[in-house]
């Protein structure tokens, strides 16, 4: 299998025959992307729902934050050949990895929230999620089928 | 000093030095509680883009317990233990009771053992800087959490980045004579107290 590793606060692509993979999403939250038709898939791996003030950041920053980092995949994937009508959406992660009462940690709910704004502002359907609750998880996303593959220690893998 | 990335080579060399009378002070509570005797390796400061981190720590889907703890006051920040594996299950063994465990169903009294652990540490590790420095210093009272280290690490790593572009982090670790049971002690200073951290160390501009 060829693998290709979206690091944290990063986003990359891939065409058939090629796995996206991130490793132990915890609040952070991974946005797969999906053009059907032409087998490319795209994911982010977004640390902060925006940048504070709004404001847009440089090319190389901009997958930390969910805002700008799922309209910059969309584009990415736009260039590799994919048609933004097309595309449909998986998302994984945004938990609550501590317990704590810290309103401005729970950064995982906030994470989840914005993707799915943006998503909605963008016209991608949203087809499955894995998100929320207490525990990290991993995402293996397969470009020949669109398939989304979660791993977690703390229980089974599931299939979005 | 507005970013980390302003920061000179001595004032990184006087970081590391807090970082290592803090975490010596930090594990001589854990060794006595313990009633083992602890090696500490020296210590590093990372200053890096947030992917780096994952790189340098080698932290990704291993489990680990991380006990995480605010420090407010005159410095702000956050620290991160991280116990391997084998190190949760030997800290456990000698203070409550040897048994056969899964670290990811910890019952209640384990949990809250790990808990007081992270508080004594964090206490010692704050109350040396604290003595140095006079400055006064709160922590809060930590959470515990046991997972995939690298999605542990990313609660941190994301109050960091709503800050800063870059990561500032005082890293420690610790062992039991053989490398197998380790852990590590992780400092994240926010970078508006840096600066007075190095003026009261006679240093600042």
């Amino acid at each position: 299998m060829n693998k290709i590793l979206v690091q944290i606060g990063d986003g990359n692509t891939a065409a058939a025959g090629q796995t996206l993979v991130s490793y132990a999403l915890g609040s952070c939250i991974g946005v797969c992307l999906y053009d059907k038709e032409i087998k490319i898939a795209g994911m982010v791996h977004a640390v902060l729902p925006a940048k504070k003030g709004g404001e847009v950041t440089a090319a190389e920053q901009q997958y930390r934050y969910a805002d700008q980092g799922i309209r910059r995949l969309i584009d990415q994937m736009c260039s590799c050949g994919a048609k933004k009508s097309r595309l449909t959406a998986k998302l994984v992660g945004g938990a609550q990895m501590f317990q704590t009462i810290n309103y401005e940690w729970d950064i995982g709910k906030k994470n989840i929230q914005m993707a799915k704004k943006i998503l909605a502002a963008e016209g991608i359907p949203l087809l499955a999620e894995d998100t929320g609750s207490d525990y990290g998880r991993t995402v293996w996303f397969t470009a020949e089928d669109g398939r989304v593959r979660v791993e977690a220690a703390k229980h089974p893998s599931i299939e979005l | 000093m507005k970013s980390y990335a302003e920061m000179d080579e001595m004032s990184a060399d006087i970081l590391k030095e807090l970082g290592n009378i803090g975490t010596g002070n930090a594990i001589t509570s854990l060794a006595q509680m313990m009633g083992i005797p602890l090696d500490i390796s020296s210590p590093s400061l990372h200053l890096a883009q947030v992917q780096e981190i994952y790189t340098l720590l080698e932290q990704s889907q291993e489990v680990e317990t991380g006990i995480l703890v605010e420090i407010k006051g005159e410095i702000t920040g956050m620290f991160l233990f991280f116990l391997n594996e084998s190190f949760t299950n030997i800290v456990l063994d000698e203070i409550l009771e040897k048994r056969e465990r899964n670290i990811l169903e910890l019952d209640d009294l384990e949990r809250s053992l790990l808990s007081e652990l992270g508080n004594i540490m964090c206490g010692s590790y704050i109350r040396a800087l604290s003595a140095l420095m006079d400055m006064d210093i709160d922590v809060s009272v930590p959470e515990i959490c046991v997972d995939m280290g690298g999605a542990i690490l990313s609660v941190p790593l994301a109050r960091i980045m709503s800050k800063s572009a870059d990561i500032l982090l005082i890293e420690n670790q610790f062992q039991i004579n053989h490398h197998s049971f380790s852990g590590r002690i992780l400092f994240f200073p926010d970078p508006e107290c840096l600066e007075p951290i190095l003026m009261k160390l006679g240093i600042g501009k």
